[in-house]
C-alpha cells in the first residue's frame, strides 16, 4: 500500500476512534444524566420511619351520609363569625345529629371571602364575607385516613348554611403485612401513586411520611397506605398515597 | 303556492322546535405525546379520564337538557383556536354557552400560568394555550368555562382579563386530580337541582376532592356569581356592558 494511502487510512481511523468515544461519552452522559434526574425528583428532608410487620385493615359495614344546604350558600353576608364562634355552632349543630364521631379530627378552618379584583392591577379593591369553611376527617386507631371518602364538611355563618356528612362504618377484618417505608418511596418515584394527581410540579420535597388509610368512598376495604407529605416546587401541600401492603 | 307556504311552515317548525338555542363544546387533552418521556421531559397520560369526563358533559348537556354540541375535540385535533383566541371567524369555546376542558394546566416560573396542549412538553416546548391568548377575548357567544386542569386559576387576574362579556369561568388553584363525580355532581346541582353556578361547584368540588384542592370561581359581575343558572334552570345575569376590568372571585379549601 503506497503512504500516502496508509496515512488516509490511519486519519480516518483516528477520526472514526474520536466519533465513537464522543458517542459513547454523549450516550454514557445522557443516561447518568436521566438518573441524576430521576433521583433529584423528590427530595426526601425526613428520615423514613419503621414499619411495623403487620397493620389492621378494615371492611365496610355501611356508609353513612347525611346532607343539608341552605339557599344562602355561596351569599354574602354582612359578617362572619369568628373562628371559635363557628366550631361553636357546628358543634352544636351537630349535637342534634349525635355528636361529632369520636374518631373525627379538626382538619381545618378557612374563611372564604368574596374578592373584587382589578385585572389591570392586579389589585383587591374589595372584599366581602361568604363563610367559614370547617373540616372533619378521620383518624383509624390512631393513623390518618386521607381521601374525600370520610369527611364531615360545613359551610358556617351565623348558622349552618352547608353540612355534609360521609361517614363509613367498619369492621377489623384482620392484619396484613407491610412493605416497609423505603420501599413505599419506591413506588412514589415510580409514580404507582393511588390518588393520583393531573400533575405534579416536580421536584417535590417530602417533609413527613405516615402509614394510614386512604379513602374515597368507593372502596369495601380500608387497606393500609404510606402517606407522603409533600410540597411542590409551586409550594402546594400534597398528600400522596401508595400501596403499603406486602 | 300551497306547497311554499307548506315549506315556510315546516321550516319554522324546524327552526322553533327541533334546534336546542344552547350550546356547548368540549376540548379534552389526555393521550399526550411525551406522556412516556423519561422524567424531568413528560407529561403524564390522562388516559381514559378526559374522555370519561366528556362523556358525562354530553350525557348531562346534550341528553338530559337538550343542549346543542358545537365540537367535541380531543388530543392533537385541539388547537389554540378552539380557546377562542380569535375574535373573527372561527371562535372556538366563544361559540357555545357553555365550555369544558380537560388537560394539564401549570404555574411554572418565568412562563406562567397555561394550558398544555397535545404536544407540549417541559423539555421541547409545544403549544399552548395562556391567557394573554384569551385576553379579552371571549365576547360573542360564551357564558361559562369549566377548566378542569391543575394551578392555571393560581392566576386569578390574567384568566379573569378573558371575561369581556362571558360570564364565569371555573378552575382550581393547586394540583387537581382526574374524577367524573366533579362533572355528575355540577350538573346534577346545576341540572336537577336548579341551583347557582356557583353553589353548583361549591357542592361538585367540596364533595370530590378533599382540603389539598382548592377550588377558584371567576365571575364578570358580582351579580353573576350570585345568580347565574344554566340557561333553562332558572334566572342568566346580563352581560356585562361596557366592561369595567373588574371581577369577582373566591377561592376555597375543598
Amino acid at each position: 500500500m503506497p503512504n500516502g494511502r496508509v496515512e488516509v487510512v490511519i486519519m480516518k481511523s483516528k477520526y472514526l476512534f474520536l466519533s465513537l468515544v464522543c458517542l459513547f461519552a454523549l450516550i454514557g452522559g445522557i443516561v447518568i444524566g436521566s438518573q441524576f434526574y430521576q433521583a433529584q425528583h423528590i427530595i426526601l428532608k425526613v428520615k423514613t420511619p419503621e414499619a411495623p410487620d403487620t397493620a389492621p385493615y378494615f371492611r365496610v359495614v355501611n356508609r353513612e351520609k347525611d346532607f343539608y344546604v341552605s339557599n344562602e350558600l355561596m351569599k354574602v353576608k354582612p359578617s362572619l363569625p369568628s373562628n371559635e364562634t363557628a366550631l361553636k355552632i357546628v358543634k352544636k349543630f351537630m349535637l342534634k345529629k349525635g355528636g361529632i364521631p369520636e374518631d373525627a379530627e379538626l382538619a381545618k378552618v378557612e374563611r372564604v371571602m368574596l374578592k373584587a379584583l382589578n385585572v389591570k392591577t392586579g389589585e383587591i379593591i374589595r372584599q366581602k364575607p361568604l363563610f367559614v369553611s370547617v373540616k372533619y376527617k378521620r383518624e383509624l386507631n390512631g393513623a390518618p385516613v386521607i381521601g374525600p371518602g370520610d369527611e364531615i364538611e360545613f359551610a358556617v355563618a351565623n348558622d349552618i348554611l352547608y353540612y355534609s356528612k360521609k361517614w363509613s362504618i367498619l369492621e377489623y377484618a384482620g392484619n396484613v403485612n407491610i412493605i416497609s417505608a423505603k420501599e413505599g418511596l419506591k413506588l412514589l418515584e415510580r409514580g404507582s401513586i393511588v390518588n393520583k394527581p393531573m400533575s405534579i410540579a416536580f421536584p417535590l420535597t417530602v417533609s413527613d411520611i405516615k402509614l394510614g388509610y386512604y379513602s374515597d368512598g368507593k372502596r369495601n376495604y380500608y387497606y393500609p397506605v404510606w402517606i407522603f407529605y409533600c410540597k411542590d416546587n409551586l409550594g402546594n401541600d400534597l398528600k400522596l398515597a401508595v400501596k403499603a401492603i406486602k | 303556492m300551497r306547497c311554499l307556504v307548506w315549506a315556510i311552515l315546516l321550516t319554522v317548525f324546524a327552526l322553533t322546535c327541533g334546534v336546542n338555542a344552547y350550546e356547548y363544546s368540549i376540548t379534552i387533552v389526555e393521550d399526550y405525546k411525551h406522556s412516556s418521556d423519561l422524567w424531568p421531559c413528560n407529561v403524564g397520560d390522562l388516559t381514559p379520564w378526559g374522555t370519561r369526563e366528556a362523556n358525562l358533559v354530553e350525557e348531562w348537556l346534550g341528553t338530559k337538557a337538550g343542549w346543542s354540541e358545537v365540537f367535541r375535540h380531543k388530543d392533537s385535533g385541539v388547537t389554540k383556536e378552539d380557546f377562542g383566541i380569535n375574535n373573527t371567524g372561527y371562535q372556538g369555546l366563544d361559540e357555545a354557552d357553555f365550555h369544558f376542558h380537560m388537560g394539564h394546566g401549570y404555574n411554572l416560573p418565568v412562563w406562567g400560568t397555561f394550558l398544555a396542549l397535545w404536544d407540549w412538553s417541559p423539555c421541547s416546548g409545544g403549544t399552548t394555550v395562556d391567557p394573554s391568548d384569551v385576553s379579552k377575548k371571549w365576547d360573542f357567544n360564551n357564558e361559562w368555562v369549566l377548566l378542569h386542569s391543575c394551578n392555571v386559576l393560581s392566576d386569578v387576574s390574567s384568566w379573569g382579563n378573558a371575561l369581556k362579556y362571558s360570564h364565569i369561568i371555573m378552575g382550581f388553584s393547586t394540583t387537581t386530580y382526574a374524577d367524573t363525580n366533579l362533572i355528575d355532581r355540577f350538573f346534577r346541582a346545576a341540572i336537577d337541582w336548579d341551583w347557582t353556578i356557583t353553589q353548583s361547584y361549591y357542592y361538585a368540588t367540596t364533595e370530590t376532592y378533599d382540603e389539598s384542592v382548592k377550588a377558584v370561581l371567576i365571575a364578570d359581575t358580582e351579580d353573576q356569581y350570585d345568580n347565574d343558572h344554566l340557561w333553562g334552570q332558572g334566572y342568566v345575569s346580563d352581560d356585562e356592558y361596557p366592561d369595567d376590568d373588574t371581577v369577582w372571585y373566591a377561592e376555597w379549601s375543598c
